[in-house]
């Protein structure tokens, strides 16, 4: 890919004796959409102050087109950080709210207009440009918090949960907008968020944090295709991957879960892993769209409810007293709940995760 | 006899109207989820039914007895809030047993349904913490297991997941449902989330601007919404709208007109309908992409392609129109590439341009 904006080198940040940021690092490329996801208190929005010079780190460097920023002041980085509640002037109009940031540097009024103009164009707000800040809609203060931020020409736009506190309908829009406009104007943006969901629609990569830690980062496909350990594998996709746990058993030169139920995992296993992989106590997991009902299935169990997921229904299925599993079948599908349904899991999407440490041990298929 | 009965329940603010008569039935150990965006007077339908606000005009019926005038604590329903107030000095165990100690129950008893309850939610482990150590979720739970302990007829429940991660959340909908059935408790879900009510409710009432829109079971409500505003209201993602022509009212079908792509729909309508406009709407599930032309389908170009894990949400222009479809996780798709689009006829679903009511 492009020029590298951003350089975040093993950073390492606490307060007291809690250790919020553990040796973090990662590149940011020109024009990309970058997401920090995670659980709450994972340190992802620490992070994020690190980056805008909100925060001292304790430890590592921060690189901003390959000048060191680390101990220069939050105004002095070229960026710009956007928060969960717009820090819209309320009282001000639109064009005040975008002026906003320039006046500050002194430029002609003239440039300022100019600018002002051009940013509210693109951004589409040249039709509120003289209400006042605080009767115009949710999305159009996103848009104006934004303008006032692409004014500046900041190198990067830090966003952290800007989307959070908006009801899911019009979420769902702004996650649209944002990202398009993110696109038509070619800024790199370092986004923060909780929601998985969001990340994947949003991000051109991703980086899952947990305590502190960052612990995979890819595009949204290489993170939900092929998670690196059981915590990725829980946290992204909704609803939740479905996990067996059981013990491996080699027999010939298959693989084979034993469990509530016995599955045959993959066949034509190198030799050299039977003694690895024979006895090991795992968690195989695979996602609720990768099985499907079929009347070969091994997997059975009855259904105790179905739910509507939007485009899809979901039947929860119970295997074992310990065990429930979930699958999609069609909206539409005739389902009821108390029938003995079995289901087939498709064999090149299923994860094995290794008990003890919860790492990925195999990808079936591959 | 039906268990709980609401009855042309209107709630005035001086002028300001934010209950219209509302009017619905829940039978015993049934969830009802109330949806409605922020606003719409879910939080004041809750509060009347707890007793906690009167009502304008109208009754609220428990089992054939006029309730209206009982004050709350002789109702025995419980109300859960979006953030439940939780005494952060007290514990777990001090927090959920302390509705049992205002009605004086014997100590014993007290420990005893305590930790039942407590077992039941799996907050055993939180009875000897303080509130400030729980994680959201755990906070939640203690919140209900407080509102349950009384084994009350009633749980009413406003937003009780609002302020949780996306993730926990979608755990605690089905934590949730599992508990109510093994419990039988009769439960009124008050939520901003449509596909939250949908999931989690036997019946689904939406409410926009305090008016009770619609109220069935959710695969009713997904097929058939009475009006354009409910359709939009719970498809997500954002449903598809536009306004057509109708060409020709056929005996079992029509054939309408959008921009310059005609579509035949296998819908009965009036004849009075033919050469007027009418809104058209399709889910973004209900159109498949193809690579390839395919029987009826139409040509267009991908503007934006948004991952979503399971699947894909492409935003497509057709000519002029644009439109947004579902495609499968496997489906390798750029921006600019040229793609046909099928929509199934049957998935249309027609309004009356002027009332907002569907055409059937």
């Amino acid at each position: 890919m492009s020029r590298v904006v951003l350089r975040v080198e093993n950073i390492v940040k606490t307060f007291g004796k809690t250790i919020a940021v553990n040796d973090v690092s990662f590149e940011v490329y020109e024009r990309e959409l970058f997401t920090l996801l995670g659980p709450s208190g994972c340190g992802k929005t620490t992070t994020l102050r690190v980056i805008a010079g909100l925060e001292r780190p304790d430890r590592g460097r921060v690189y901003i087109d390959g000048v060191d920023v680390t101990d220069l002041p939050p105004k002095d980085r070229n960026v710009c950080l956007v928060f969960q509640e717009y820090a819209v002037f309320p009282h001000m109009s639109v064009y005040d709210n975008i002026a906003f940031g320039l006046k500050a540097k002194r430029i002609s009024k003239l440039d300022i207009d100019n600018r002002v103009r051009e940013v509210a164009e693109l951004l589409d707000l040249q039709k509120v440009l003289w209400q006042k800040a605080g009767k115009i809609s949710l999305s159009e203060q996103q848009r104006t918090a934004m303008a006032r931020c692409i004014v500046i020409e900041p190198k990067l736009l830090l966003l952290d949960e800007p989307l959070s506190l908006v009801d899911a309908k019009i979420r769902e829009r702004m996650r649209r907008e944002l990202r398009k406009m993110q696109r038509d104007l070619g800024v790199t943006m370092v986004f923060v968020t909780h929601d998985q969901l969001e990340a994947l629609m949003l991000s051109d990569r991703i980086a899952v944090m947990r305590e502190g830690k960052l612990i995979q980062v890819g595009r949204p496909q290489e993170i939900y295709d092929n998670p690196i350990n059981l915590f990725v594998a829980s946290f992204i996709g909704s609803p939740t991957m479905n996990f067996l746990e059981g013990v491996l058993r080699v027999v010939k030169d298959k693989l084979i879960l034993e469990s509530d139920v016995i599955i045959e995992l993959m066949r034509g296993i190198d030799t050299s892993l039977y003694s690895q992989l024979d006895g090991k106590k795992v968690i195989v997991g695979f996602r609720p769209e990768d099985a499907f009902i079929s009347p070969e299935g091994l997997i059975k169990g009855v259904i105790q409810y179905t739910e509507i997921a939007g485009d899809k229904k979901i039947i929860h299925l119970r295997v074992s007293d310990k065990c429930s599993i979930r699958v999609f079948v069609d909206l539409y599908a005739l389902v009821e709940v108390g029938d003995v349904a079995s289901i087939q899991v498709n064999p090149l999407r299923l994860h094995i995760f290794d008990k003890e440490t919860g790492n990925k041990l195999l990808r079936a298929g591959v | 006899m039906t268990f709980l009965v609401v009855e042309h329940m209107c709630k005035k603010y001086g002028d300001k109207i934010v209950l219209h008569d509302i009017n619905f039935e829940v039978n015993k150990g049934e969830i009802l989820a109330v949806a409605g965006p922020p606003g719409a007077g879910k939080t004041t339908l809750l509060k009347i039914i707890a007793g906690l606000l009167t009502p304008t005009t109208g009754r609220v019926l428990l089992e054939g007895r006029d309730i209206t005038n009982t004050p709350p604590y002789e109702r025995n329903f419980s109300m859960v809030f979006e953030v439940p107030p939780i005494y952060p000095d007290r514990t777990g165990y001090e927090n959920i047993a302390f509705p049992l100690r205002l009605k004086k129950l014997p100590r014993e008893e007290i420990t005893r349904r305590v930790h039942e309850i407590a077992d039941l939610l799996g907050i055993r482990h939180i009875l000897d913490r303080k509130p400030h150590t729980y994680s959201g979720g755990e906070y939640q739970r203690v919140a209900l297991a407080r509102a349950l302990v009384t084994s009350p007829q009633v749980l009413l429940l406003d937003e009780p997941l609002k302020a949780l991660d996306a993730k926990i959340r979608e755990e605690m909908v089905t934590w949730l449902k599992n508990l109510q059935r093994r419990l039988g408790v009769t439960v009124i879900h008050a939520t901003h989330d449509p596909l939250e009510a949908m999931s989690i409710g036997d019946n689904v009432m939406i409410l926009l601007h305090g008016v009770q829109k619609q109220l069935s079971k959710p695969s009713e409500l997904l097929n058939k919404p009475l009006d354009i505003e409910i359709d939009e209201y719970i498809s997500i993602p954002a449903l598809n709208v536009f306004k057509v022509r109708v060409e020709e009212v056929l005996e079992e079908s029509a054939v309408i007109s959008l921009g310059n792509l005609k579509i035949k729909i296998p819908t009965r309508i009036s004849k009075s309908y033919e050469g007027k406009e009418i809104y058209a709407s399709i889910r973004p599930i209900d159109i498949s992409i193809f690579k390839s032309e395919q029987p009826g389908s139409f040509k267009g170009k991908v503007v934006m392609s948004q991952y979503m894990g399971r699947n894909q949400l492409v935003t497509v222009n057709v000519n002029d129109i644009s439109l947004r479809a579902i495609a499968d996780k496997t489906f390798r798709i750029e921006r600019d590439d040229s793609i046909y689009l099928q929509l199934k006829p049957e998935r249309i679903r027609l309004y009356d341009l002027n009332t907002g009511k569907i055409i059937t």
